[in-house]
């Protein structure tokens, strides 16, 4: 499917709770997810990243606004559309990659497939691919209690994309990861990103993995609030110098200053 | 005070999920326990009493044991019960200790909703079990007694007693168990979903290794069963249920890797959560192997005591009444209480039977006349009946009187008639189908080529395997003693219909105890056969129940208990796109292969098991066809199969039921748009 902005988020607003307990979690958010963008959500805790990312994802429903996938309005969804939505259409990766522990890696990664109707062993050239570029064919076979942690993630991650979905989302996808782990997977998905042309949206705490991105948005109490943009072949490491600048008056509270 | 105000609402209906399955199961305690301790007041049991007190007392010195036995066994079931229902309520004691609730007073509150839970399961379980005591001892009177005992509505206060303090103390033991398992978790981690210890699956080797040893052992057990058992070999029994055992242990504890080879085999080309139940299967086996090898086990003793326990209950055949009361002695005090006005208004006949030893000279080949048509065994006579006296008490019974000629003789027999062997009673017939001829007083005698087996006397008084029922003038050349053995009484049969058969036996019965006089009644022989059905029937029917519930109760929990530890999974799989049908499918499928695994294993030992016992402990009645018995413990093997059925969709239900919660709460607000 080709259409430029694969994700229009239009004036997306989230309460929890009625009355006095309500509490506002997305208070208008509106942006664009463009194809082949890896796009960075940046913002404090309690800001309101994994609220936004569950609307997406459908796990949550939005109090108002609007969700365009390819222009078509995802709360319209339902029954057999909705779950071919989750399994096909967008790929999920968590923090906590949530695999499933008495499936083999392999098996793990056929299930969002066979899902839908595409057996193990039809899709295995395409799950053993993958697998290459994320260096865990020697892992296909094993149950998620002998892989490491970076082994799961790059394992969930290959779950998430064997689908090719319009859209990954990944919500804090290097928190259970160590410097050298989160490095690895990030290479990975830049580079999946940069050569399939897979969008990406990450949500991240981490400045470092932000500067993967090539957009980054910056929301606060709800609200979008920032956006950096990596300029055109600007090194990781100047880009990585204008995040933490940014996070640390985030940090600061001096929101209007920028 | 929030805590007081809830705390029957919480026992009584706990929080959400579905708490049918754990008040059945209590209910089941309680109608277990009832049922058993009020089995002397059953009609059959009260009939027997008066007239086999012996025999009955010595089965109700058993009760004891019995309850014994069932309060251990109800403990595992209500045990499972609460285990589940503490795994469903995790989360509410970690908040209540992380608010500051005392771990003493939590554990105070637990054992304060077992007490109002027992109450409830009693308010609910007693009338259920009145209501089924009543049924069965009306249904028994009417198939077991032949309609001859009276119904009495039976509430024994004793039974009523004693059920409340097994269920509440086998309740209160689970409990303390459940506290102890509460004591040594943090409360923090109570807060989380259960989590399933990461297991090993054992090696392909070793598993392959213990199926095949388990199948090998089972088979064993299976021939012994059939070839061994039936000859009382020594050492045959202890092998079986060792081999038995065994077998099944092993064969549960190699299932697992099998299911493993089997999936990237098979499951692996399909579509949908195939690969998944496979998985789960493989996991729930490789982890509950013994669970499931003592559930399968206590479904085979159960599948074997119900096919076994209704076949002999229902097959039993009670003697055919041919005479009401034998009296012995002076014939003219014999004479003086027939003519009581009270005995002689229900008579119908009265006539003296003449029996007798046979004089063995006037027979010479006497030893051996009936040769059986294998030409090697043969058969003797010893006694001798007078024609008259028989055809007086087939004419009392409605049937035919049998002429015999003065060259002609009937034989018979009334241990085949009975318990005894079919086969002989059979052979015996083919022998004389033939045409067998003797000698008698030097004259050519035909036997006629039917075997008679209508009792010459009311009980046991003498027992005859085989006599000759030769014309009156035979007799007397024949009989050692001259005067009549007994007189017979029959009574009338609009007295029989007025007052039923125990009654009007039971009341003509004191008017001859008055008198003094010896005698047999009809009663005692519906007794010892009543009661021989009822021991067997009745008990191993009530055992095969009893175990029947408990292994479908230990399955089904532990499914259920498995299950939640599975919610993170169910979780995952419902945001990689499986719609709440794809895993309600998933569930019903594991559901399946978990019973059928445990079922056909059982089922399969169960047959087995029930052609042994049939082959050697206990001979099939002469004159009920076998197939007539194997219908029966046929058709409850079926009963039981479908049982099970409606079993595994109560569990079906219970399981689609939580899995729809678990959606609805992970779905919470989106109910109704997506
Ligand atoms: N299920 C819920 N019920 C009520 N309030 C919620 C729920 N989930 C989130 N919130 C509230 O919504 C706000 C945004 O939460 P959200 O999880 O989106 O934050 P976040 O940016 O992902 O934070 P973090 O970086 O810590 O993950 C928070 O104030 C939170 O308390
Ligand atoms: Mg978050």
């Amino acid at each position: 499917m080709t259409c430029e902005k694969v994700l229009q988020i239009i004036d997306l607003k989230k309460t929890y709770g009625k009355g006095d307990a309500a509490s506002h979690a997305l208070c208008g958010v509106t942006f664009d997810v463009l194809r082949g963008e890896f796009l960075g959500i940046m913002g404090a805790s309690g800001s309101g990243k994994s609220t936004l990312l569950n609307c997406i994802a459908t796990a949550t429903v939005p109090t108002s606004g609007k969700i365009l996938l390819c222009g078509k309005d995802i709360s319209t969804l339902s029954g057999k559309e909705l779950a071919e939505y989750r399994g096909k259409r967008i790929g999920y990766l968590f923090q906590q990659f949530e695999l499933l522990d008495n499936l083999t890696a392999r098996e793990n990664i056929a299930l969002p497939l066979s899902l839908h109707g595409r057996s193990a062993a039809d899709a295995n050239g395409d799950i053993e691919a993958l697998a290459k570029e994320f260096g865990i064919t020697d892992d296909l076979d094993k149950f998620p209690s002998e892989l490491s942690g970076g082994q799961k993630q790059r394992t969930a991650a290959v779950r998430a994309l064997i689908t090719s979905p319009d859209i990954l989302l990944a919500d804090e996808p290097t928190g259970a990861l160590d410097s050298k782990n989160s490095k690895i997977l990030l290479d990975k998905l830049a580079f999946v990103n940069r050569e399939h042309g897979v969008t990406v949206t990450a949500v991240t705490h981490d400045a470092a993995a932000a500067a993967y991105c090539s957009r980054i948005l910056f929301i606060r109490d709800g609200k979008l609030f920032h956006e950096l943009r990596r300029g055109e072949g600007e090194a990781r490491d100047s880009f990585f110098a204008r995040i933490t600048a940014v996070t640390a008056q985030m940090g600061g509270g001096s929101a209007n200053v920028l | 005070m929030f805590f007081k105000k809830n705390a029957f609402r919480k026992a009584a209906v706990g929080t959400g999920g579905d708490n049918s399955l754990f008040f059945t199961s209590l209910t089941v305690a309680v109608v277990a326990f009832y049922f058993l301790l009020s089995l002397g007041e059953m009609d059959v049991m009260r009939f027997l009493a008066e007239i086999e007190s012996d025999a009955v007392n010595k089965v109700l010195m058993l009760l004891p044991i019995v309850y014994a036995f069932s309060l251990f066994l109800m403990f595992f079931l209500v045990l499972f019960a609460y285990k589940y229902r503490a795994q469903t309520r995790r989360r509410e004691f970690g908040i209540y200790l992380l608010m500051g609730m005392s771990r003493s007073r939590l554990f105070l509150r637990l054992f304060g909703e077992t007490v109002i839970s027992s109450i409830i399961s009693l308010l609910i379980g007693i009338p259920v079990s009145l209501f089924l005591t009543e049924t069965i001892s009306l249904a028994t009177a009417r198939f077991a007694g032949m309609g001859i005992i009276e119904h009495r509505f039976a509430f024994s206060p004793y039974a009523l007693i004693l059920t409340a303090v097994g269920v509440t103390a086998v309740q209160l033991l689970s409990t303390a168990a459940t506290c102890i398992s509460l004591a040594d978790t943090e409360p923090a981690a109570l807060l989380q979903p259960p989590v399933r210890k990461n297991q090993k699956i054992p090696s392909r080797r070793e598993s392959t290794v213990c199926f095949i040893c388990g199948i090998l052992l089972l088979c064993a057990a299976y021939v012994n069963g059939l070839f061994f058992l039936p000859k009382i070999e020594f050492g045959a029994t202890e092998l079986l249920v060792v081999s038995g055992v065994c077998g099944t242990f092993l064969v549960f504890r190699g299932l697992g890797g099998i299911i493993g080879k089997r999936i990237s085999k098979k499951t692996f080309s399909k579509t949908g959560l195939a690969v998944f139940n496979a998985r789960q299967l493989q996991e729930n086996v490789t982890g509950q192997h013994k669970n499931l090898a003592i559930a399968s086990l206590l479904l085979l003793a159960s599948f074997a005591s119900l096919s076994y326990g209704a076949s002999v209950g229902l097959t039993q055949k009670t003697e055919k009444r041919s005479v009401d009361f034998s009296l012995f002695g002076d014939e003219a005090a014999v004479e003086s209480v027939l003519n009581e006005p009270e005995l002689k208004s229900v008579t119908k006949t009265s006539y003296d039977m003449y029996l007798s030893q046979i004089r063995r000279d006037r027979i010479p080949d006497y030893s051996d006349f009936l040769k059986f048509y294998d030409g090697q065994s043969s058969w003797f006579c010893e006694y001798v009946i007078a024609l008259s006296s028989y055809n007086a008490l087939r004419t009392a019974m409605g049937k035919q009187p049998l002429a015999l000629k003065e060259n002609e003789a009937a034989m018979y027999s009334d241990l085949v008639g009975e318990r005894g062997n079919s086969t002989l009673g059979n052979d015996i017939e083919k022998v004389l189908e033939k045409g067998v001829n003797i000698v008698v007083n030097g004259k050519n005698t035909a036997l006629l080529p039917e075997l008679f087996c209508d009792k010459a006397v009311a009980d046991r008084s003498i027992t005859l395997f085989s006599a000759l029922v030769v014309p009156d003038s035979v007799y007397f050349s024949l009989a050692f003693n001259n005067r009549p053995f007994c007189k017979n009484i029959s009574l009338k049969d609009d007295t029989v219909n007025a007052k039923g058969l125990m009654n009007a036996i039971y009341d003509a019965e004191s008017i001859i105890k008055k008198s003094g006089l010896e005698y047999d009644s009809y009663l005692s022989g519906i007794g010892r056969n009543l009661f021989y059905s009822v021991t067997t029937g009745y008990l191993s029917v009530y055992i095969g129940v009893l175990f029947l519930l408990i292994s479908n109760t230990v399955i089904g929990m532990k499914y259920l208990i498995m299950q939640r530890e599975s919610r993170q999974r169910y979780v995952t799989l419902s945001r990689l796109g499986a719609s709440a049908d794809d895993i309600i499918g998933s569930v019903a499928t594991q559901i399946n292969g978990y019973f059928t695994l445990v079922l056909s294993v059982s089922v399969i030992s169960g047959v087995f098991a029930v052609i042994s016992v049939f082959s050697s402990f206990s001979k099939i009645p002469f004159g009920v066809p076998a197939g007539a018995v194997f219908a029966i413990s046929a058709a409850a093997g079926a009963a039981f199969v479908l049982f099970e059925c409606l079993y595994t969709y109560v569990v079906k239900r219970t399981a689609k039921h939580e899995i729809t919660a678990l959606y609805d709460e992970n779905n919470a607000e989106q109910s109704g748009k997506y």
